[in-house]
């Protein structure tokens, strides 16, 4: 078995157990650098037939591809209310987007024109 | 951090962070209100100018000189689009940067245009369709508030000064104003408020950018956003689509008597035995001749009136709502 590691290319067919050995013998007590054994390693990867790897057989088909997304869907947000000062949508425990960005553009200061509110009242 | 909220009263942050730097802020005012020597140079190694110090030790200190604690608050405020991590606002109470303040009044306005479109409570509010100046809150009218509103109300003003408390008043009066002007545009065609501003243009009240400006505004209110309410609506657009309209069943119509909650009247349900309850009672009379004569009955009950045997008293409460 020694031989199979050293002269890798002799081997014309290689028995499933002669590959089983092989592989296993840096295991048993041979203490040689992996780095060694990656030749002999990708070698046998060369060895292994195609059968072997696993691979699809068909084109997943459009019905199983969808039965198989079916529950990945966007979730629905339960967690949304009314917000209490502008009647629009908000989330639950958070801030109206909305009123905060209306107050903070108050803060702001006033602005050069007057407000629709403003020009409504002093008409 | 705690020093750009310390400048700027109101910070955008993460919610794990804003939860930290409330914590240190608190900390850092707590040693402003403290005022000695020994505190200022402590905060001065933790603030990142010394420019900050007076702030502290001045303005913030006279400021929560009555709070005793809470200094901060955070709200909510969605997600980042970048990398979906939960923003938050981080504010100083009783600022000039605090939302609850402003947002309450908001509150108290839209509360109000909700009583005059129903038509409730015309005699706390007249005239409201000409313009209100200010909004009275504290007092009898404001037991007519919503509980929400009533409590926020009342938090929002409790360390504050009577000019901030008339400032509360004409805020929300302010505010229930523009709700009035957004009903007067949607009752209009968008033809009549678009002549009006052109008209506005025509007397060189404003300018022409400005009106192509109002009339996308005005659109906006005509229409609404997606999903908005009315004041007056009880049911938000969620609630109608998860079919609150729909057929009840048995324990939602279930209506709970004028001043008990459900609460108190499930709490109350707790004391009464599920099944019914045989209480024998004996009563052995002794004669003088030494006779014992005894008569027992048996009385079946289900409420705590006929459970004679009972010994624990219910709380005032549950006695009153079951009317013993």
């Amino acid at each position: 078995m020694a031989s199979l590691i050293l002269h890798p290319s002799r081997v014309a067919v290689p028995s499933r157990i002669s590959v089983f050995f092989s592989r296993t013998l840096p295991f048993v007590g041979f203490a040689a650098p992996w780095t060694a054994l990656r030749p002999q390693l990708e070698s046998i990867l060369e060895l292994l037939p195609p059968w072997l790897l696993a691979v699809p057989k068909k084109k997943v088909s459009h019905s199983r591809k969808a039965m198989r997304s079916a529950n990945k869907g966007l979730k629905d947000k339960q967690n949304i209310h009314a917000c209490d000062a502008c009647g629009r949508a908000k989330l639950m425990h958070n801030l109206c987007h909305h009123c905060f960005s209306e107050i903070r553009r108050a803060w702001k200061g006033p602005t050069a024109e007057p407000t629709p509110n403003e020009r409504f009242w002093n008409a | 951090m705690v020093s750009s909220l310390i400048e700027h009263e109101q910070i955008q942050t993460t919610f794990p962070k804003a939860k930290e730097a409330a914590r240190l802020a608190e900390k850092l005012i707590t040693l402003g209100k403290k005022g000695k020597d020994s505190n200022r140079s402590s905060a001065q190694s933790f603030l990142a100018s010394t420019r900050l110090l007076p702030k502290v030790f001045g303005d913030l200190a006279e400021r929560y000189k009555d709070r005793p604690g809470g200094y901060t608050r955070i709200y909510k405020y969605g997600r980042r689009p970048g990398d979906n991590a939960p923003k938050a606002i981080l504010e100083l109470v009783d600022g000039p940067r605090d939302t609850k303040f402003e947002m309450t009044a908001r509150k108290v306005g839209w509360e109000v245009m909700g009583w005059k479109e129903k038509g409730e409570h015309t005699d706390l509010y007249n005239g409201v369709e000409n313009g209100v100046e200010s909004i009275e809150v504290m007092g009898g009218k404001a037991s007519f508030l919503r509980k929400g509103t009533r409590e926020d109300v009342a938090k929002v003003l409790q360390y504050r000064n009577e000019a901030e408390r008339a400032e509360f008043g004409t805020k929300a009066a302010a505010y229930l104003n523009t709700l009035l002007v957004e009903k007067d545009a949607r009752n209009k065609t968008r033809k009549e408020f678009v002549k009006k501003l052109s008209d506005d243009v025509e007397k060189k009240k404003i300018d022409f950018a400005v009106q192509v400006q109002e009339a996308r505004l005005w659109r906006r209110v005509w229409h609404r956003a997606p999903g908005q309410v009315t004041p007056s609506s009880t049911l938000g657009s969620l609630q109608l689509a998860k079919k609150a309209m729909a057929k009840k069943r048995p324990w939602q119509l279930e209506k709970s008597p004028a001043g008990y909650s459900p609460l108190e009247i499930s709490a109350s349900k707790r004391f009464l035995p599920r099944k019914t309850i045989r209480v024998k009672t004996v009563e052995v009379i002794v004669d003088k001749d030494g006779e014992r004569k005894s008569t027992s009955k048996i009385e079946e009950g289900r409420s705590i009136k006929e459970m004679p045997f009972r010994k624990k008293a219910l709380p005032p409460k549950v006695q009153s709502a079951l009317k013993i």
